[in-house]
């Protein structure tokens, strides 16, 4: 066997070995409804609202029967930019739709507040989107990255 | 990322096309278009990118190697389709692979839920065509890394076909006409495909939604009307993600070879496959069924190659049982076409509404989600019923998604395609006005309705 052979063929197999420990190594994904996230961390979902299903339906265009589940918390005042989304269905074009239409609104919020309102311009500054089909999380708060992160430990095994 | 997104008509699309045009030489050219197909498809996925990167290096190497050491033309051979049908079959069927062992032994081994790669199917089957035809010696292996990882990254057709052979695009990636009247008509195919998607698959989609819902309530009526919206929204889909592929591959300078010939117009099964996903069955055919012996062996040979190609064209749609059964379906049916009646043809109408009601059966176990599921609506059809032989639901669905569905049957048949073609052709005026309505509708449509699902994406 020439020694470009060798180097091909057991590169490739290296490859697809660690290829398969990876992949199966990644962490897993729980069972686990959104609904069910929500109930065990209203405590820090507290000072913002949970939006009705128009609301959901207008920001989002998400129908709350075609997916999996969502929740979604928002602040009822408007100089208030605080956010929750947890939001789980097989629909990968919704998913990257609320990703997209999130990503799009926070940066509109942050030209807005921009100038004058620091505390909101931080919020935004600091939301964490995460997304991994079914799922996808996006937060806006004071702690983001600590909230989302504790949402994400719900969800991953 | 799909075709019928905003974010794909109205920032990658435009981006792709200006940078593709103004990049000097093909090589240039060759080069944006497979930056954007590798951003394209890390949008979803970004992790799975590597993958499909080591998919166009291994091919790569390995096509190289088959031709650098003819004598050992047979074993890279087999290295490269074994090593291609691993990572598909680990993908793919893994979870399947388990979850049938647990349930049939009792064996109680954990499965990890891993996400479908996109196009794994796709791209796969692309590279494995790539192998096999340079063991046949149809053409010399590819030098260049740039213009092979194109073939096997191509935007167009990277997520739902058609599967493209190399031998149909080798010359095109040295050589193709790039001009604007190509730009032109290539955006109209593009466009009439995304119309066939978001208007007609789309509203359909949500007319067999609404049904399947209802579970085992359904009615009679309810549950053909379910079917029938199936039928429409499957073919609208996926001739339509076709129809962008080709549009898009057109305006770029590449042919690609048609993937959907009006299928709803054939008079038997035969008929019908060799006008439906033309790439899927062309591909099967000249890579598992001729080399199995294909017609040149005895008949019990005949029907095992055939049933064979089948329950692997039912697998290749889906890691599931029901895809599997949807296969064998279709294989039983063509063998008794093939057998029973000697491919002699009905008269056009009963063998049109028999072909119909076939296919119309099959898409049952293709769209349900377990073959329970799957039994339950056929009884419905058949006339037991939960919700009895027809209600009044059948009827508010109909007015509801009515037009829709007529909009569907029309444009199923071949005056569709005559009208829409003497448009490209001859009346510019007219396709320009077309085109323009189809965008705006689906724009409005996209904007204001958030059911956009792609039913080929899973496969």
């Amino acid at each position: 066997m020439s020694t470009k052979r060798w180097l091909i063929e057991g590169g490739i197999v290296l490859c697809l070995i660690a290829m398969v420990f990876l992949t199966l190594h990644e962490r897993d994904l729980r069972d686990i409804a959104p609904v069910e996230i929500e109930q065990s961390m209203k405590k820090q979902f507290s000072g913002m609202q949970k939006a009705s299903d128009i609301l959901l339906r207008k920001n989002f265009g998400i129908e709350r029967d075609a997916v999996e589940g969502a929740v979604y918390y928002a602040a009822s005042d408007f100089m208030d930019v605080r956010e929750i989304l947890i939001l789980k269905t097989e629909e990968e074009s919704v998913l990257t739709g609320a990703r997209d239409t999130i990503l799009a609104r926070i940066e509109e919020e942050k030209e807005i507040f921009e100038s004058y309102g620091p505390e909101q311009f931080a919020q935004l500054q600091n939301a964490q989107i995460w997304m991994k089909a079914p799922w996808l999380v996006a937060v806006i708060c004071d702690d983001s990255a600590e909230l989302c992160a504790q949402i994400r430990g719900m969800i991953e095994r | 990322m799909v075709f019928s997104s905003l974010v794909f008509l109205f920032l990658f699309l435009p981006l792709s096309v200006l940078f593709y045009f103004i990049a000097p030489g093909l090589k240039a050219k060759n080069a944006i278009l497979l930056v954007f197909s590798l951003v394209f498809y890390a949008w979803g996925e970004p992790v799975y990118i590597f993958l499909m990167i080591f998919s166009i290096l291994m091919n790569y190497a390995l096509g190289r190697l088959m031709e650098e050491e003819p004598d050992k033309k047979k074993r890279t051979l087999i290295f490269a389709v074994a090593v291609n049908l691993l990572v598909l079959g680990f993908y793919k069927y893994y979870g399947f692979l388990l979850t049938s062992l647990n349930d049939w032994w009792g064996t109680n081994f954990y499965v990890h839920k891993i996400p479908l790669p996109i196009g794994i199917s796709f791209y796969t089957f692309q590279a494995m065509s790539y192998i096999i035809d340079l063991y046949r010696g149809k053409f010399k292996a590819q030098q260049s890394l740039l213009d092979f990882g194109l073939y096997i990254s191509m935007y167009f057709q990277l997520i739902a076909g058609p599967i493209v052979r190399y031998q149909d695009v080798e010359k095109q990636l040295k050589e193709r006409e790039i001009s604007a009247a190509r730009l032109g008509r290539g955006m109209a195919i593009f466009l009439f495909g995304l119309g066939k998607k978001v208007l007609i698959a789309n509203t359909t989609g949500e007319l067999f939604d609404a049904v399947q819902a209802m579970g085992a309530q359904v009615s009679t009526a309810t549950a053909w009307l379910g079917a029938a919206a199936y039928m429409l929204q499957i073919y609208f889909d996926f001739s339509g993600y076709s129809d962008m592929a080709i549009g898009l591959a057109y305006a770029f300078g590449f042919d690609f070879p048609v993937n959907f010939n009006k299928p709803y117009l054939s008079r038997s099964l035969t008929e019908f496959w060799r006008r439906w996903h033309i790439s899927l069955g062309t591909w099967f055919r000249e890579y598992v069924y001729i080399p199995l012996g294909g017609n040149r062996v005895k008949s019990k040979k005949q029907i095992r190659n055939i049933l064979i190609v089948w329950a692997l064209t039912g697998l290749w749609h889906g890691a599931a049982w029901s895809f599997m059964i949807w296969g064998l379906y279709h294989g039983v049916i063509l063998m008794a076409e093939k057998y029973l009646f000697k491919k002699k043809a009905l008269p056009a109408v009963p063998g049109h509404i028999l072909t119909l009601l076939i296919v119309c059966v099959g898409w049952v176990f293709f769209s349900a989600n377990s073959l329970a599921d799957a039994g339950v609506t056929l009884r419905a059809m058949a006339g037991f019923a939960r919700g009895g032989l027809a209600d009044h639901t059948a009827l508010s669905l109909l007015a509801a998604h009515g037009a829709w569905l007529l909009a569907g049957i029309l444009c199923c048949l071949p005056q569709a395609d005559r009208l829409k073609n003497a448009m490209i052709e001859r009346n510019k005026v007219a396709l320009v006005a077309a085109t323009l309505a189809i965008l705006g509708l689906s724009i409005a449509f996209l904007v204001t309705k958030n059911y956009n699902p792609f039913l080929y994406f899973r496969f």
